[in-house]
Order: C-alpha cells, then sequence, then structure tokens
C-alpha cells in the first residue's frame, strides 16, 4: 500500500466489491490497509459506499449483498470466518462506534445493560465486575457519575452523552479496530467537538487503530494519519492527511475542499456542479467523468487505476499534468 | 406511580358505573320480581309481603344502593327461578368457567406467540401463516365449535362433543380451541408484525454487530422490546375471552357462568343476569387494567413520559 | 382503559395505486350475495319454510343442493333467505357506528375542552362492554329478537369508530392549512364536513369493514345462542345452532354450509378492509 512498512497490516482490505441483491453495485475497487494503532479517514459524500466498506468488516451487509475480494484482519480472512468466530472477532477485536447513538442502544434497555452485555453475555464476567469496569470507563470518557449512569435508559441522555457511551462501550471489549461510522454527525455542532476529541484521546490512549467515515474532510484531517476519498463506490485519492488541503491531486478532492465554507477567508466556496453518483450509475469509464471539469474522451471511456504520484495514491488519467499546471486548487485559501 | 394510581382509580369508577347501568337495565325490563318470588298460586297480598321483604317497593336509587352493598358482601339475591341464593348458584360454575379461560388464555399465548415468532423468522412460514392467520381471524367461537365436534368428535372420535359430565381437561380441549382459534391468530399477526418492525431496529444490528449470540440477540432486544405490545394484545384477547365464553359453554353444554347467563335470561332470572353481567364486566375491567399496568411496567418510556407529565403538573 | 383500535397489522405493501384484483373479486361476490338476499324468493328453490319430512336430514341431491335440515327444509333456500337478515344487521350496525362513530370523533378533536373529555369518558365506559355482553343485556331488557342485539351492538362499535376518527382529526386539525381555511373566514362546520370528514374517510371506511366482520359474528352468535332472531326465521347463527343436533347424528350439512358461509363473508369483508387500507394509507403518505 501506500507508505512502505515492516509491520503486517491489522485491517487489509483488497480489490473489495461489494453487489446488493438486486445486482446494483455499491463498491468496487476499494484496497485500503490499517496498520496496528493507525488511522484512516474514509471521506466522501453520502452514497459513496464508505459506511458499506465498513459494515462488510463486520459482516453485516444486508441481506443478500454478495462479496468479492479480501477483508483480512490480523492475516486472517473475514469473510472465511465460520460463524462463531465471527461472533467472537465482532466481541473482542472490533469494536463499532455507531452514528447516531440514541437508535444504537435498545430504548427498554438500561445503559448498564448495554455497557456489560458483551462482557457479561460473550466473554462470561461476572456482572458485578463488569459494572465496575462500566463505571471506570464511564469515567474515562468524561461521565463521572458512572454509577447512576448505569441504571438510566437511553431516552433519559442527551445524544452527546450517549455517544461518549457508545464510546465507553466500544472500548470496554477492549478491541484492536475501532470502525466510526459519521459519530458525529447526529450530534449538536457544540457537542461534536468535545466527543471527537474524547474519542481521538481515547484512541490514542489504547493505541487502538481506527477508520473513521465521515463526510467532513477537515474533520478527517484532524484526527487521522491518512484519509482515503471515495466516489461512486470506489477510492479516487489516498494520502497523508497532514496537508492534504494543499497536495490534493484527485479533481473530486480538490472540488470536495473548495466546497467547504471556511470561516475568516473571503473565498465563496464553490459547489461541485452535478450531483454525486452512486457505483451502479457510473459508465465504463472514470467514475468521475460527469461532473469533472477536466474530462476528455479516454476519462469517459476507459477507467482509470489507483496509482502511486508522488505520495498519493491517485485514479486519474490526467493527474500528471493537472498536478503540473497547479490549476487545481487555485481557488482554495 | 401516581398514572398507575390513576388507572387504577378510572377502572374502579368505570366499574362502579357499570353496576348502574346494569342495575337499571334489568329494572327496566318486564316482568315482576317480586310476583314470580312468589309463585303462580300466591295472592296480592302474599306478593305484597314478598314485595316489601325484598326492598323492591323502595324507590329505585335505593333499591341500588342496597343491591350493591349486599354484591360487595358477596350477596347477589335469590334467584328467581330456582328460588336459592344466587351465590351458592355460581359457586360450582365460576371453576368451570375459570378452566375455560385458562386453558384458552394458554392455548392463545402459546399458539399466536409460537406462530407469529415463526412468521417473523421464516419466509415460507410467514406467508403459511398469512393465509392461515386471515382464515383463523374470521372463523367464529360457534362455527369452530361445530367443526372441531365434527372432525375430533364424530371422524376421528379421539374427543367428546359434549362436555357434560366429562370431567377435568379431556372436556374443555374441544372449547378452548374453538375460543381460541381467532383470538391466537389474531395474536400471531400482531406478533409477526411486532417482531418484525423490531428486527428492522438500529440497535438490533449494533447488537449483532457487538458479537452477541442470535438467540441472546432475539431474546433481550426483539422478544423484549415487543413485549409491551404483545402484552396489550394478549391482555384483550383474554378480556375478550370472557365475554366468548358465553357462546362456547353453549355449544359445548359446559355448566359454567356463560351458559347460566343465557338460561337465566332466556328465564329472566334478573338477578342471576345482574351478578354474571357484573362478574363478567368485574373481570373485563380487572383484565384490561392489569394489562394497562404490565405494559407501564414494559416499557420505560411510557414511565419516563409519564414522571415529566407530573412533574409538569407540580 | 386500554385504547386499541380494531385494525389488523398492515402486511402487505406495494399494492399502491394499483386496483387490487382481489379485493376486487371479493368485493363482487359479496354484492353478489347481497343481491341473491334481495329477490331471495325468486331465486331460491324452494320456500325456506316448507318442510318435506322424507327429506329430513338429507345429504346433498338433485333436489336439495346442499341438503334438508332436520324438518326436511331446503338448506340452500334458508341460506338465501337467512342472508337477508344476516347481511342486514351489521350493515345497520356500522352504518349507525360509523355515522355516530365519526360525528362523535370529529366533534371531540374539533371542539376540544370538555366536550372531548366527555365524550371519551362515556366511550371508554363502553369499551368495559364486550358487545357480546351488551347485547345478552338489551336481550334481557326488551326481550329476543332482531332489534336488542343490533341496538346493542352499535353502541359497542360506536368507540372505535370514535377513537380512530378522533386520532386522524387532531392529528389533521393541527395541520397548517386547518389554520389557514380558519383565516380565510372558513366555518367550524365547513372544515369539518368538507376537510376533516373526507381525511377520515379512508381510514373509517377501512376500519368499518373489517367492523363488519365482527359485527357479523357478534350478531350470529346472539342469534346461536338462541336470544336473536328466533325461529322459524331463516338466520346464519341460528342455523349454525339447529343444526347442531343433526350434526351430532350424523348430518352435518346444515351448521356446515351456514358456518362456512359466514366465515367466507366475514374473510371477504376483512381482506377488502385490510387491502384498501393499505392502499389508501400508502397513498396518503406517498
Amino acid at each position: 500500500m501506500n507508505a512502505p512498512t515492516e509491520e503486517q497490516p491489522l485491517l487489509d482490505i483488497a480489490d473489495l466489491r461489494i453487489d446488493l441483491r438486486d445486482g446494483r453495485t455499491v463498491l468496487h475497487d476499494v484496497s485500503y490497509a490499517v496498520r496496528p494503532g493507525d488511522s484512516l479517514g474514509l471521506v466522501g459524500e453520502s452514497g459513496s459506499g464508505k459506511s458499506m466498506s465498513l459494515k462488510a468488516v463486520l459482516r453485516m451487509l444486508p441481506a443478500g449483498a454478495r462479496t468479492a475480494g479480501g477483508i483480512s484482519f490480523d492475516g486472517r480472512s473475514v469473510t472465511a470466518m465460520n460463524l462463531s468466530e465471527l461472533r467472537a472477532f465482532r466481541a473482542g477485536q472490533v469494536a463499532m462506534i455507531p452514528q447516531d447513538p440514541r437508535t444504537a442502544a435498545n430504548p427498554v434497555r438500561t445503559i448498564g445493560d448495554f455497557l456489560t452485555e458483551v462482557l457479561v453475555r460473550s466473554r462470561g464476567v461476572a456482572r458485578r465486575q463488569a459494572a465496575e469496569q462500566a463505571i471506570r470507563q464511564l469515567a474515562e470518557v468524561g461521565i463521572p457519575d458512572g454509577e447512576q449512569r448505569l441504571r438510566q435508559h437511553p431516552h433519559q441522555l442527551s445524544g452527546g452523552l450517549l455517544q461518549r457511551v457508545m464510546i465507553a462501550a466500544a472500548l470496554a471489549a477492549e478491541p484492536r479496530l475501532l470502525l466510526a461510522d459519521e459519530p458525529t454527525t447526529a450530534l449538536d455542532v457544540t457537542t461534536q467537538q468535545e466527543v471527537m476529541a474524547i474519542l481521538d484521546e481515547q484512541r490514542h490512549r489504547h493505541r487502538l487503530a481506527m477508520v473513521l467515515v465521515t463526510h467532513d474532510l477537515d474533520l478527517a484531517a484532524a484526527v487521522t494519519d491518512r484519509i482515503a476519498v471515495m466516489y461512486a463506490g470506489t477510492i479516487v485519492e489516498l494520502a497523508l492527511s497532514e496537508g492534504l488541503h494543499r497536495t490534493a491531486q484527485h479533481p473530486y478532492t480538490a472540488g470536495l475542499l473548495r466546497s467547504r465554507p471556511a470561516v475568516g477567508t473571503r473565498a465563496r466556496p464553490v459547489s461541485l456542479p452535478g450531483r454525486s453518483l452512486s457505483a451502479f450509475e457510473a459508465g465504463t469509464g472514470c467514475v468521475f467523468a460527469d461532473r469533472c471539469a477536466f474530462a476528455e474522451e479516454r476519462c469517459r471511456s476507459v477507467r482509470p487505476r489507483l496509482e502511486a504520484h508522488g505520495t498519493h495514491l491517485v485514479a486519474c488519467h490526467r493527474v500528471a499534468e493537472l498536478t503540473a499546471a497547479g490549476s487545481l486548487l487555485e481557488t482554495t485559501p | 406511580m401516581r398514572a398507575a394510581l390513576r388507572t387504577v382509580t378510572g377502572a374502579l369508577l368505570t366499574l362502579l358505573a357499570s353496576s348502574l347501568v346494569i342495575f337499571l337495565a334489568l329494572a327496566a325490563s318486564p316482568g315482576d320480581a317480586a310476583s314470580r318470588l312468589a309463585g303462580s298460586k300466591a295472592t296480592a297480598a302474599q306478593i305484597a309481603v314478598i314485595r316489601h321483604a325484598n326492598g323492591l317497593d323502595q324507590p329505585l336509587p335505593l333499591r341500588y344502593l342496597h343491591w350493591l352493598k349486599s354484591c360487595l358482601h358477596g350477596d347477589f339475591g335469590t334467584s328467581l327461578q330456582y328460588q336459592q341464593s344466587v351465590s351458592s348458584l355460581l359457586a360450582p360454575r365460576v371453576g368451570q368457567t375459570l378452566a375455560l379461560v385458562s386453558l384458552t388464555a394458554l392455548l392463545i399465548m402459546v399458539g399466536g406467540l409460537g406462530a407469529g415468532i415463526v412468521g417473523a423468522l421464516s419466509r415460507p412460514g410467514s406467508a403459511a401463516l398469512t393465509v392461515l392467520s386471515g382464515v383463523g381471524v374470521a372463523v367464529p367461537s360457534f362455527v369452530a365449535a361445530t367443526l372441531l365436534i365434527q372432525v375430533f368428535a364424530l371422524w376421528l372420535g379421539w374427543l367428546p362433543a359434549i362436555s357434560t359430565g366429562v370431567g377435568g381437561l379431556r372436556g374443555l380441549i374441544l372449547p378452548a380451541l374453538a375460543l381460541a382459534l381467532s383470538w391466537a391468530a389474531y395474536l400471531s399477526q400482531v406478533v409477526r408484525a411486532s417482531l418484525r418492525e423490531q428486527l428492522g431496529q438500529e440497535h438490533v444490528a449494533i447488537a449483532r454487530s457487538r458479537g452477541l449470540s442470535p438467540a441472546g440477540v432475539f431474546r433481550r432486544h426483539v422478544l423484549r422490546n415487543a413485549a409491551p405490545e404483545i402484552t396489550t394484545v394478549s391482555g384483550l384477547a383474554v378480556a375478550g375471552l370472557i365475554a366468548g365464553t358465553v357462546v362456547v359453554e353453549q355449544a359445548f353444554g359446559i355448566g359454567g357462568i356463560g351458559s347460566f347467563l343465557v338460561q337465566s335470561v332466556a328465564g329472566k332470572d334478573s338477578n342471576v343476569v345482574l351478578a354474571i353481567s357484573l362478574l363478567m364486566v368485574a373481570a373485563f375491567i380487572l383484565t384490561t387494567t392489569a394489562t394497562d399496568l404490565l405494559h407501564r411496567a414494559l416499557d420505560p418510556r411510557i414511565r419516563a413520559a409519564a414522571k415529566t407529565r407530573e412533574g409538569q403538573a407540580r | 382503559m386500554t385504547a386499541t383500535a380494531l385494525t389488523l397489522p398492515a402486511e402487505k405493501p406495494g399494492w399502491r395505486g394499483r386496483v387490487d384484483i382481489l379485493s376486487a373479486a371479493l368485493g363482487a361476490v359479496m354484492v353478489l350475495l347481497a343481491l341473491a338476499a334481495v329477490p331471495a324468493p325468486l331465486i331460491a328453490p324452494y320456500d325456506p319454510t316448507a318442510t318435506d319430512i322424507l327429506a329430513a336430514n338429507s345429504g346433498p341431491s338433485p333436489t336439495h343442493w346442499l341438503g334438508a335440515d332436520d324438518l326436511g327444509r331446503d338448506v340452500l333456500s334458508r341460506l338465501l333467505y337467512g342472508a337477508r337478515l344476516s347481511l342486514l344487521g351489521p350493515t345497520l350496525i356500522i352504518a349507525t357506528a360509523t355515522v355516530l362513530g365519526t360525528a362523535l370523533g370529529i366533534a371531540s378533536a374539533w371542539l376540544g375542552g370538555w366536550f372531548d373529555a366527555v365524550t371519551s369518558r362515556i366511550l371508554d365506559f363502553f369499551f368495559a362492554f364486550p358487545g357480546l355482553l351488551l347485547s345478552v343485556l338489551a336481550v334481557a331488557m326488551i326481550g329476543t329478537g332482531f332489534l336488542a342485539p343490533v341496538t346493542a351492538l352499535a353502541l359497542a362499535y360506536t368507540p372505535y369508530i370514535a377513537r380512530v376518527t378522533r386520532t386522524i382529526a387532531v392529528r389533521e386539525r393541527n395541520l397548517a392549512y386547518v389554520e389557514a381555511l380558519r383565516s380565510h373566514g372558513l366555518g367550524g362546520w365547513a372544515i369539518c364536513l368538507r376537510h376533516l370528514a373526507p381525511a377520515v374517510w379512508p381510514v373509517i371506511r377501512a376500519q368499518s369493514a373489517i367492523a363488519f366482520g365482527s359485527a357479523l359474528v357478534d350478531l350470529a352468535a346472539v342469534s346461536y345462542l338462541g336470544l336473536g332472531v328466533q325461529p322459524p326465521s331463516a338466520e346464519w347463527g341460528l342455523m349454525v345452532a339447529q343444526g347442531q343436533s343433526a350434526l351430532l347424528g350424523g348430518a352435518p350439512w346444515q351448521s356446515l354450509s351456514a358456518g362456512v358461509l359466514i366465515i367466507f363473508v366475514v374473510l371477504a369483508v376483512n381482506t377488502i378492509g385490510e387491502r384498501t387500507g393499505n392502499t389508501d394509507t400508502a397513498g396518503a403518505r406517498a
């Protein structure tokens, strides 16, 4: 993959392709790897397939979906696991942080039940011990009155508080990989930063690998090591987060950067023309060709592969000309 | 707590109002109780004496209060047909009806819940349930009784067609099945719809993604969350059974309070009709109230909503 | 009391907008049945009270298609004549309950306040009486026959319709367009009749169809108990009861054919109710 390394990746996804029951393709030619302790941001608009790849890792795809390609975790193929191995993998190796914490916890069960369920039911930890651990975990994510919280029900907590509970629950299983699916979109703007800070802090403290799915390029850049920009079910650019806003090479990444509003600058955000496509709507050529200002004939007929260009991996026929001309990011500050 | 108290108070008030309506309805019915009590050969003077002895010459409100007071003491007056105290006539029959209701309730719960779960989890099971429950709901208990008698009593000869004189459970199986059929079919539809709704919830997918066993997820997150709705409909079913016993007891010749009610209406035995109607309405109200309270206990969101409402009221 | 509407769980999506063939077919059969009931004297092969002792308890034959009862009366003829009372009864019950229930429900939703409170209390109260028990009480009060159970059941079914109506009407009343109509000076009567009633109607129609089946069963049950229509009148519930001794004697035709007819009619109206209810609510949401 990207930077050469001796260390074996924890999560390795190779040429992943997902077709739904009705035959529609939602993900294709997706490859990425995450090393232990490393973090990757999957950035794209809705429908770009970014959440699907997380679901595929957990084998939680909708009924009838077909998966092709490899998903391996710590050298073991996730797709080849039998059901009990899969359960153990879900319970102990990965943890998901959901998009909307309010729909993620069972409304008729207590917070305590949610926090201790995996420990008690899948790992056989004693109830009291699990509860004590849950209280400690809550304290770690900034909830001091854990003992009382354990007895409350989800609807009695605010969204921000509930998302901290989700983080605590994810940590409780002592996983090695966190899968965070837009963990802050359902929250108030003020709580978003708080929750993200806690997530980032905990991830570093426990040295967890993380895949963060978000539509917010700036957020991803702030908390991840690398970013994969997705469009229409595939990755169009993969690069280090650091400085991506200056070095973007794919026209779509550049477009995303230009379309975000920025405080303190006078440049108006420029929205991308056209609407975002899903994987099954893309033709045979480059998935972004329809909306790309630089598309030529070959872009519409031949699909570019994700290839190294400088330190980036980019899927664009014209990447060399465009970066040389320096015209891609001219309107960004 | 306060909401629960309000529910119970409401139920008691409804029961009180029901007793008044039942009493007035029968007071307005034709026929003179005193002359029936006195017998056909009685003179006008004798009838007057009996009328006075039974308080039938008093104004209606006083008679109602008097009747209500005796009811609370378990005294429902004298049967006009049997010249015997109503309580002594009811005592052996209540047991029969309770046995029938209990067995039927059990069949409804087991059948409705079982079929509903199969329907929610399996595709062919669901298709079968759609047809079977659709037909089942449409079968009235007295038609079911006819069909069951034809098949199990006459063709197969497994069970008795008439329950009179048949002791124990054997005589109650066909009646209970006849009474349970449409309610079980209805419950199975509700259970399936409710479970399907819960299965589609985000938190169920999350629970699965956390590596919990499928059986555990189903029990702790799907069935548990459908429980309030299932409880409510089951409660309604049991409440509905209470009046339904009238028909089935008649069909199978069971000597319970249901068939006794029909017999007493036909015989214009108003004291017995009063007593049985009151018992049935009381049982109905008791069941629906208990269901209400159970529903409340099972759903923390309702408890919370009630609490905030109380908080605002203060 | 527990507020549960008389709804069957909605199952099949995807019928929206299209004409439902099954509903249409069942509806057509129901109409035919009702049409056959009115001119029964012209269609029925026999006089429903004509006895033929030689044919008593006989099974289906070319002369008596569905056999004859214990007095030798033709079962088919009695079923056709019986359809008059068996279908007229629930029609009266549901028509009354629908008109009364819709009016009460809309009035409660529109007026609110004490009217709503009092109406709700009274409806709650009637909920505490199972329809069958109310019918039996009515019979005890005014005697056996057609009138007592029909009146009682009309009262028993009114709360179901009223509750559903009230819920929908309250929701509708709170929508912005009603506020707009009011600001244009439209009166309460006009809004209730021209806007709330049509909004409520699709759901009420489906509810009424399903309630029709229940009412038919309840009414037939009263006759079955011997407390409703009296012999020698022909009525389906009564026929099931009268056939029962013959059934035990090995001649099940009367009981079974009347019973199956009841099941068919209830099944038909339930199906129509569920399906039209589904298409309408789906259409309203889309």
